[in-house]
């Protein structure tokens, strides 16, 4: 997997720009408590310190005061034909805000309101009006009229 | 970028294939980033991001700000000042179950677009596979099931395109102005063994008749492998003398066992 650099020589000496930067960059949650001004990213193995601080600073008009990085380990890991497999790399990077900036890492996939127990509870009471009304017609369904 | 593997592509990958460097993997060579740079961008560099531009544009006047001018038009941005809130895109949806999308920017609606909205758009595309994937690893981590999973691979698709539309055009403004597609075509050479092969061009820091590490590295073909040459080329002769005789033979058997059939009625006549 390559992505988009910076050309290393071109004519003129120009400013180098990359103008279709193809770099992921993943939020996770720390596994750890960290302080609140700084934020876990995980981005591919190619990413530099500075690539990490422009991305940021460029395209999300974050203030970034450290990067710090880490090269992953992932384990290798045998299916059932004792074959090694391997998931791909990773780079871990912390970056500490700027200007006095925090970040709290949302709670994603909250539960909704109307949770399955109370729809659980509405077919229970619906069941129970439907037997009572069955009840009082003498066990005739309503088809026979 | 040339998007050769799928950079989303979670399966893994056997370990044969990161040992073992064989020569059919597809190596790095930045000549394709350097040719859409220079041509497609050298003679209107626009800043990339809308955010600076659009304040710019409030503040002037119409007559002052006709070196900004851009159809916004029909186009929507994300907000640049939401921060790293745009990794989780719209609270609203956290909760959702299923999400339902649209379908992915196809080749023919981009060929229609403007350079720079070309250009915007990867910077939005950028952004929504960035959130899906933060939503991916927050799902895996939760063991969740990530609601809208396909969205990512039309991200994916949607990118692919456009770096396919983009590439049409800078092989048809290297067709008007070298009267061809590369702006830095490869060339075949000999190899140190004799054999012909086509050599992809490369990039260097320092031009190769200052750099000693380059004619360092430089083997040339010498004409003593000429005999391992005659000796492979005697095989590839066999081989193929091999061949014609199978489907000589097997064509004799077919017209013994079919000796009435009209495919060998001009043979018959001569």
């Amino acid at each position: 997997m390559s992505f988009a650099r910076y050309a290393p020589f071109l004519p003129g000496g120009p400013q180098r720009r990359v103008f279709f930067p193809d770099f992921w960059l993943k939020m996770v949650k720390s596994r750890k408590p960290r302080p609140p001004n700084v934020v876990v990213f995980h981005c591919p193995v190619q990413m530099t310190k500075f690539d990490i601080k422009n991305y940021l600073e460029k395209i999300y008009n974050v203030p970034v005061a450290k990067v710090n990085t880490t090269v992953m380990f992932v384990p290798i890991f045998r299916d059932h034909q004792n074959r090694r497999w391997m998931n791909d790399e990773f780079k871990e990077a912390y970056v500490t805000l700027g200007e006095g900036q925090t970040f709290e890492f949302p709670e994603l996939f909250t539960p909704p309101e109307n949770d399955e127990d109370s729809v659980i509870e509405d077919l229970k009471q619906k069941e129970k009006e439907q037997n009572r009304a069955l009840a009082a017609r003498g066990g005739l369904s309503t088809w026979f009229g | 970028m040339a998007m050769s593997t799928n950079t989303l592509l979670r399966l893994p990958r056997p370990i044969s294939s990161i040992l073992m460097k064989t020569p059919f993997l597809p190596k790095f060579h930045g000549t394709t980033v350097c040719t859409i740079q220079s041509n497609y961008f050298s003679t209107n560099p626009t800043y990339p991001f809308q955010r600076h531009v659009l304040h710019r544009c409030l503040l002037q006047t119409a007559a002052q700000s006709t070196c900004y001018t851009f159809p916004t038009r029909g186009f929507h941005t994300s907000r640049t000042d939401q921060g790293l809130e745009e990794f989780f895109g719209d609270p609203k949806l956290w909760s959702e179950i299923d999400i339902k999308s649209g379908r992915e920017w196809l080749v023919e609606d981009l060929r229609l677009k403007d350079n720079e909205t070309l250009h915007k758009l990867w910077y939005v595309l950028l952004k929504e596979r960035n959130m899906l994937l933060t939503l991916e690893a927050e799902a895996d981590r939760q063991k969740k099931h990530m609601p809208g999973d396909d969205r990512l691979e039309k991200v994916e698709t949607s990118m692919k395109n456009l770096k396919q539309v983009v590439q049409e055009r800078d092989e048809a403004l290297n067709e008007l102005q070298l009267g061809r597609k590369e702006k830095h075509p490869g060339k075949w050479e000999y190899s140190p063994f004799g054999f012909m092969h086509y050599v992809k061009p490369k990039e260097h820091l320092i031009p190769k008749h200052m750099s000693k590490y380059w004619a360092a590295t430089q083997r040339q073909y010498h004409p003593s492998m000429g005999r391992f040459i005659r000796i492979w080329l005697e095989k590839v002769r066999k081989e193929r003398w091999r061949r014609a005789r199978i489907e000589y033979k097997r064509i004799q058997k077919l017209k013994e066992r079919f000796p009435d059939s009209d495919m060998w009625e001009d043979d018959k006549q001569s």
